[in-house]
C-alpha cells in the first residue's frame, strides 16, 4: 500500500490560462479531499474543461500551480500523474481496437504489465459492465457503452483521483443513470473525484462539494446546502385553490394569508390570483398546516406546488445567467 | 420533380464547395497533371534530336578511327571518348549517355581479312529509346559497312592493293546520292503525336485516380455522420448520391477541359471532333466519379480508402495502356487490359484523335464505358443507402 | 452495473515507463493498428509486388510481339521485285527484334496501303517507290516509304528498321558498283556496271550489329517493384506522420499524453512506429522478389543500407509535410501531390529517362535510390560505392524529419 501524506490529495492554486486575447480561467483555487466527490458545476465555455486539462498536466497554465499529494503537478511531470485518472470528454479511444486491446495499452503506458494487468483489466470491465463484450470494437458500442469503456480506462491504474468531463453528454437516459450509479459507488469506496458538468440534477445527486464556475471564475464552493444558504433561497408553496360562489376571492386568500403568516416557518405569505404562494425554509411540512389553516374558509385547495431551491436557482442568483442555455 | 431536382443541385453545390476551399486539392486537380504532361512529353517527344554515344575503341588504328569517325558524321550520333568499359556502361544505365559502342580489338586485321566484325552496342534495352539508338548506329555502321565492302569487292574485281581500293570506294561514296527512308503516310508529325498521346492518357489516368482518391472524402463524409444528417432531412439515399455524384462529376470535367485545353494552348495538339470529345470525356467523368462512389461506400476508413484508391488507379492505368501502348505487350495482356475500362477510353481517344472519328466512331468504346458508368452509381448508391441508414 | 470494488484492490502502481520503453510501445500499438486494418499489407507490400508483376507481365521477355506489315511494290523492277519477295519469305532482316516475335510481311496494292494500316488490317507497311529499280541503275537518290500508324508504334519502328537495312543494302551494292566501276576506269580497264551488278548484290557490309544490353540484372520486374514500393512508402508513412494529427482530433493524443510519460515519447514513439512500418515494407518487397521472382539485387549490405536510408528519406519528408499542412485533409492531398510527383520525376513510372526526367531523377530521393540500386543489381557496385547515395539521403531524411518534428511538437504541444 502507498501512504500518502495526510493532506488534500489536489490542491490547485490560482490556475489562469489565457487564449489570444480571451481569459478562459482566471485565477480557480480548489481542493479536493481523500474520497471526497467534488463537482465543478458550470455553463458550455465557463472554463471547466481548460481547468481540467491544467490540472491533469495537459495544458501549461500562464500562472498557478497544481500539487497531488503534495507533489507539483506540470506539463512535464511523468510519475505524478500516475495518480489521476482522466476520462476526458471526448471518447478518446481506439475506434478499430477492442475495448480489451484499448485496456492494454493504455494500461501499458501507465507502467503496468503481464498478468497483473491482464487481471486488473478484467476487474475494470467488471466494474462498468462491458466483460462481455470486451473483445469487440469500440467503434460496434452504442454511445453509453463507449462512455463507459472511458471510465474503464480512466480506472484501469488504479488513481487516487478520478477526473470525469461532462461524462454524461449525449447519453441515453439509461446509460446516464448507470454512470452516474458508478460514479457514486466509487466514491462510497473511497475513491475521489473531480466531476464537471453542466447538469445541475448530476451534481446535486453525487457531489459532497460543489464549485461553481463561471467565466473562468470559481463564484462560490461549498455543499450543497451552504451554496443554498449562501443564497438564501427558500422553498415556494404555491397552493392552487377555488373560491366558493358567492364569496370575494381577494377577500378570502387575504384572509388565508393572514392566517399563515402565523404559521412557524413562514417567511412570506402572498396571496395571487387564484392561489396563495408561501415563502418558507422547510416546505414539506408546511403544506398540511396550511391546508388545515385554511380551515372553515369558504375554499377548495386543488392543487400545490412545492419548489425547492436547487443549484440552478444559486447559480442564477449569482450569475444572473441560466445554468443551460 | 423539382424540389428534388433542387436538393441534388443544393448537395451538389455543397460538395463542390467543401472541395473547393481546400486549396491542395485545386492543385491536385489542376497543375498536377499539367506538370505530368509536360514532363513525360519532354522525356519522350524530344527524343534527343541527337545521341550521345560512347565509344570504346579497342583497336585503336587508322580504320578503326575511321569508324569513329563515321559515327561522328552520322546525323543523330554524337560521340564521346571512353576507355573505361565500366564507366562507359555505368553512364548508359544513368542515361548520362543513350548508348555506347565497343570497337573490338582486331578490328583492322579482320576486316582486312574479309571476316565480319561483331559491334557491340549498349544499351539499357527496355528502355523506350533504345530502339532508336540502335537503328542510329546501325545506320551508320551500314554506311561504314558499305564502304569496307565495295572496297573489298573494288580489291576482287579489279585486283587493286587494299588502300587503293578502299580510296576508291570512298570517293565513290562521297559521290553517291543518299538511299534515304521517309515516313509516309498517316502518322501525324512525331512531336505532336508524343505530346498528344501524353495529354489523353493523362487525362484519362489522372480523371479517375482523382475519382478514386475522392473516395476518401465520401468515407469521411459517411464517418462524420453528414450523410446520415443529410439523410434525416426529407431526401432518400438516390438523390444524395446523385447529388454527390453531381459534384464529383462537374470536377472530372474541370479537370479534363484544362487539360485539354492546355492540349492545345502549350503543346500545339489538334483534338478532333468537338463532339466526339464532350461525349467521351464526359462519359469517362462520370466512370471516375462512380468508381470513386462505390469505394467511398465500401472502405472503412480513410487511410484504407487511399490505400486501395491509388494501387488501384495505377495498376489499371498500367494495364490499360495510359502508361505505355498496348501494342507493345502481348496477346494476352491486352486481353486482360480489355477488362480494364481505361483501355476502352485510350481506344477511343486514338480513334479520335488519330482516325478522325466522330461520335459514331467510338459508339463500341461509349457504350462500354456508359454500361460500367450506370452500374458502378447504381451499386454505390445501392451500398451508400444501406450504410447510411445502419444497415451495415 | 456491477458493484465491485476498486480502490482497496487498487494494485501498488508500479514505476511509469521511461520516455524510451514509453516510445516503443506507442510505435508497437500503432503498428499492430496498421497491420490490423491491412492497409500496410495492402500498400506496403502487396501493391508495389503487384504493379512490378504488371510490368513484368506486359514487358517479360523482351519486347516481343506480333505484327503484319504490308509490303507494296509499287515499282515492279527486279530490284524491287528481289526485295520483296525476300521480305515476304520471311529471310531474316537485322532488326532489334527477337526471336520470340513473329512478323509476318505480306504484299500489298500500293494503292490500297495506306488506307490498310488507316484501318487497322496491316499495322504498318513499306513502299517500295516507282522507279527504284531505274534510280538504283543511274545513281539517283532513291526513297523507301514507310506507312505507320501511332496506335502501332513499334510495327512502326520496326517497319522503319527494316526499311533501313534495306536503304543499306540498295546503297551498299550501289557502292560497290560504282567503285568497281571507278576503279576499272581509273586503271584504265572499263567495267560494264551491268555485268557486275549481280555479284555486288550479293556483296555484304563486314559490319554486323551485336545489341547489349547492359540493364541490371534487375529485369523490368525488378525494377519496378522497388520504384513502385518507393511510390507507397510515401503513402504508408504518410498516414503514420499523420496519425499525430489525426490522434489529437480524435482524443486519444490527450490520453497518452495525460499517462505518466513524457510529451516526447510521443513523437518519437510514432516516429520510431513509421519507421519501423516503412522498414517493414521494403523488406519484404525485397525479400519476396528476391525469393518468388528471383531478382537479384546485388550486394545485401549495399541494398539494406539504401533500402534503410531511402526509408529515412521518405519517412523524414512525410512527417515535415504532416508538420507544415494546416489540417488532415491538407496533409493528405499534399503528401498525394509530393507522392506522385517524386514518383514521375524520380523514375518510378518509367524505366528509361530523357529531358527533364533524366536531369532531375538523382535529386529525388526514389530516384536517387532506383539508381544506387541498378548499380548494385548490374553487379557493379558494393555497399561502399553506395555510401554517397546512402549519405544524401539519410541527409534529406534527418533535416526534414527534424523540421516536420518541431513543427509538430509546436503543432500538438501548445
Amino acid at each position: 500500500m502507498i501512504t500518502h501524506a495526510a493532506g488534500p490529495v489536489l490542491a490547485a492554486d490560482g490556475l489562469v490560462r489565457r487564449f489570444g486575447e480571451v481569459t478562459a480561467v482566471d485565477g480557480v483555487s480548489l481542493q479536493i479531499a481523500m474520497g471526497e466527490t467534488y463537482g465543478l458545476l458550470g455553463p458550455n465555455g465557463a472554463g471547466k474543461t481548460t481547468t481540467i486539462s491544467m490540472i491533469c498536466g495537459l495544458l501549461e497554465p500562464d500562472s498557478g500551480t497544481v500539487t497531488v499529494d503534495g507533489e507539483p503537478l506540470t506539463t512535464r511531470s511523468t510519475t505524478v500523474k500516475g495518480a489521476l485518472g482522466l476520462v476526458p470528454q471526448d471518447i478518446a479511444l481506439y475506434p478499430d481496437l477492442s475495448a480489451r486491446d484499448n485496456l492494454r495499452f493504455f494500461g501499458k503506458l501507465q507502467g503496468m504489465a503481464g498478468r497483473q494487468l491482464d487481471a486488473r483489466i478484467d476487474e475494470v470491465l467488471a466494474i462498468v459492465g462491458l466483460s462481455d463484450r470486451a473483445k469487440d470494437r469500440i467503434e460496434t458500442y452504442s454511445g453509453g457503452m463507449k462512455r463507459r469503456a472511458n471510465i474503464a480506462v480512466g480506472l484501469l491504474h488504479g488513481p487516487r483521483l478520478l477526473v470525469l468531463d461532462e461524462p454524461t453528454v449525449g447519453v441515453d437516459p439509461q446509460s446516464r443513470n448507470a454512470i452516474l450509479e458508478s460514479v457514486d459507488e466509487l466514491g462510497v469506496q473511497g475513491l475521489a473525484v473531480l466531476y464537471t458538468t453542466h447538469y445541475m440534477e448530476e451534481a446535486e445527486r453525487l457531489c459532497d462539494r460543489v464549485g461553481i464556475i463561471d467565466e473562468g471564475r470559481l463564484v462560490a464552493e461549498g455543499t450543497r446546502n451552504e451554496l443554498i444558504a449562501l443564497v438564501g433561497a427558500d422553498t415556494r408553496v404555491a397552493l392552487t385553490a377555488t373560491t366558493h360562489a358567492d364569496h370575494d376571492p381577494a377577500g378570502v386568500l387575504g384572509q388565508w394569508a393572514q392566517r399563515c403568516r402565523d404559521l412557524p416557518g413562514v417567511l412570506q405569505a402572498r396571496p395571487a390570483d387564484g392561489s396563495l404562494e408561501l415563502i418558507t425554509h422547510d416546505g414539506s411540512r408546511l403544506v398540511a398546516a396550511a391546508v388545515t389553516a385554511a380551515g372553515d374558509l369558504p375554499l377548495s385547495v386543488t392543487s400545490v406546488e412545492v419548489t425547492e431551491p436547487d443549484l440552478e436557482a444559486v447559480f442564477l442568483h449569482l450569475t444572473g445567467k441560466a445554468l443551460r442555455d | 420533380m423539382s424540389p428534388r431536382l433542387g436538393a441534388i443541385a443544393q448537395i451538389t453545390r455543397t460538395e463542390l464547395r467543401r472541395y473547393v476551399q481546400d486549396k491542395v486539392a485545386l492543385f491536385t486537380l489542376v497543375l498536377m497533371p499539367l506538370l505530368l504532361v509536360f514532363l513525360i512529353g519532354s522525356a519522350f517527344a524530344s527524343g534527343p534530336t541527337e545521341f550521345v554515344v560512347g565509344v570504346v575503341d579497342r583497336d585503336g588504328t587508322a580504320a578503326s578511327a575511321q569508324l569513329v569517325a563515321a559515327l561522328e558524321d552520322a546525323d543523330t550520333l554524337q560521340t564521346q571518348s571512353y576507355t573505361d568499359e565500366r564507366e562507359l556502361r555505368r553512364d548508359i544505365r544513368l542515361s548520362t549517355l543513350s548508348g555506347g559502342v565497343l570497337i573490338p580489338e582486331g578490328y583492322t586485321s579482320d576486316v582486312a581479312d574479309g571476316r565480319t566484325v561483331e559491334v557491340a552496342v549498349v544499351t539499357t534495352q527496355a528502355d523506350q529509346g533504345s530502339p532508336a539508338v540502335i537503328a542510329a548506329v546501325s545506320g551508320a555502321l551500314a554506311q561504314e559497312g558499305a564502304v569496307l565492302a565495295a572496297a573489298a569487292f573494288v580489291a576482287d574485281t579489279t585486283g587493286a592493293p587494299p588502300e587503293a581500293a578502299e580510296s576508291v570506294a570512298r570517293a565513290a561514296e562521297a559521290q553517291m546520292p543518299t538511299v534515304s527512308v521517309e515516313t509516309v503516310g498517316t502518322v501525324r508529325p512525331e512531336d505532336e503525336s508524343q505530346f498528344t498521346r501524353a495529354t489523353f492518357s493523362q487525362l484519362v489516368l489522372f480523371v479517375f485516380l482523382n475519382g478514386m482518391v475522392a473516395a476518401a472524402a465520401l468515407v469521411q463524409t459517411r464517418q462524420l455522420g453528414i450523410g446520415r444528417r443529410a439523410m434525416s432531412a426529407p431526401i432518400n439515399a438516390g438523390t444524395f448520391v446523385t447529388g454527390v455524384a453531381g459534384s464529383r462529376v462537374t470536377l472530372g470535367l474541370l479537370q479534363s477541359a484544362i487539360l485539354l485545353l492546355a492540349g492545345v494552348l502549350a503543346f500545339g495538339v489538334t483534338w478532333g471532333d468537338p463532339a466526339a470529345v464532350t461525349v467521351l470525356v464526359l462519359v469517362w467523368a462520370v466512370v471516375a466519379a462512380g468508381a470513386g462512389m462505390l469505394l467511398g461506400s465500401l472502405a472503412r476508413t480513410v487511410d484504407q480508402a487511399i490505400a486501395i484508391a491509388v494501387p488501384s488507379s495505377i495498376a489499371m492505368a498500367m494495364l490499360g495502356g495510359t502508361m505505355w501502348p498496348l501494342d507493345v505487350v502481348g496477346p494476352a495482356m491486352r486481353a486482360v487490359g480489355h477488362l480494364t475500362p481505361h483501355a476502352w477510353a485510350m481506344d477511343a481517344w486514338s480513334a479520335i484523335v488519330n482516325d478522325g472519328a466522330g461520335v459514331a466512331g467510338i459508339a463500341t468504346e461509349l457504350a462500354v464505358l456508359g454500361a460500367l458508368a450506370v452500374v458502378l452509381l447504381a451499386v454505390a448508391s445501392v451500398t451508400l443507402r444501406r450504410t447510411l441508414t445502419g444497415q451495415r | 452495473m456491477a458493484t465491485a470494488t476498486t480502490t482497496p484492490s487498487a494494485p501498488t502502481r508500479p514505476a511509469p515507463p521511461r520516455t524510451l520503453r514509453a516510445a516503443l510501445i506507442i510505435g508497437a500499438n500503432d503498428l499492430r493498428r496498421r497491420i490490423r486494418d491491412r492497409s500496410l499489407l495492402i500498400q506496403g507490400v502487396l501493391a508495389p509486388i503487384g504493379l512490378g508483376l504488371i510490368v513484368g507481365l506486359a514487358f517479360g521477355g523482351g519486347i516481343s510481339f506480333t505484327a503484319t506489315i504490308g509490303v507494296a511494290d509499287a515499282d515492279g523492277s527486279q530490284v524491287a521485285q528481289a526485295i520483296s519477295a525476300d521480305l515476304i519469305a520471311g529471310v531474316a532482316i537485322e532488326g532489334e527484334t527477337d526471336e520470340e516475335s513473329s512478323l509476318v510481311f505480306e504484299a500489298a496494292e500500293p494503292d490500297d496501303v495506306r488506307g490498310q494500316v488507316e484501318q487497322g488490317s496491316l499495322d504498318a507497311a513499306l513502299v517500295l517507290p516507282a522507279g527504284l529499280g531505274e534510280a538504283v541503275a543511274a545513281g539517283a537518290p532513291i526513297t523507301v516509304g514507310v506507312v505507320g500508324h501511332p496506335d502501332h508504334v513499334l510495327a512502326s519502328s520496326v517497319a522503319e528498321a527494316v526499311a533501313d537495312s534495306i536503304a543499306g543494302r540498295i546503297g551498299a551494292s550501289r557502292l560497290a558498283v560504282a567503285s568497281a566501276v571507278a576503279a576499272g576506269q581509273q586503271a584504265g580497264a572499263p567495267i560494264d556496271p551491268t555485268e557486275v551488278a549481280a555479284a555486288a548484290g550479293e556483296v555484304a557490309s563486314p559490319l554486323q550489329v551485336a545489341p547489349v544490353d547492359v540493364s541490371s540484372s534487375f529485369s523490368v520486374v525488378g525494377y519496378f517493384a522497388p520504384a513502385m514500393a518507393m511510390l507507397f512508402l510515401f503513402f504508408t508513412l504518410g498516414a503514420g506522420a499523420r496519425s499525430v494529427v489525426t490522434e489529437r482530433r480524435e482524443g486519444t493524443l490527450q490520453r497518452v499524453r495525460a499517462a505518466p510519460i513524457t510529451g516526447d515519447s510521443v513523437l518519437v514513439g510514432k516516429t520510431v512506429g513509421v519507421l519501423v512500418q516503412g522498414l517493414l515494407s521494403i523488406f519484404t518487397v525485397w525479400a519476396v522478389t528476391a525469393l518468388v521472382f528471383r531478382v537479384d539485387w546485388g550486394d545485401p549490405l549495399g541494398v539494406a543500407a539504401v533500402l534503410a536510408s531511402v526509408v529515412v528519406s521518405i519517412a523524414g519528408i512525410a512527417l515535415l509535410i504532416t508538420g507544415l499542412a494546416r489540417t488532415e485533409n491538407q496533409a493528405d492531398g499534399l503528401t498525394t501531390i509530393v507522392a506522385l510527383a517524386l514518383a514521375v520525376v524520380g523514375g518510378s513510372f518509367f524505366f528509361g529517362a530523357a529531358g527533364a526526367v533524366a536531369l532531375l531523377k538523382p535529386f529525388t530521393p526514389n530516384g536517387q535510390a532506383m539508381i544506387a540500386l541498378t548499380e548494385l543489381s548490374a553487379g557493379e557496385a558494393t555497399l561502399l560505392d553506395v555510401l554517397p547515395s546512402v549519405a544524401l539521403l539519410l541527409v534529406i531524411g534527418l533535416v526534414s524529419g527534424a523540421l516536420g518534428l518541431m513543427a509538430l511538437r509546436r503543432k500538438v504541444f501548445q
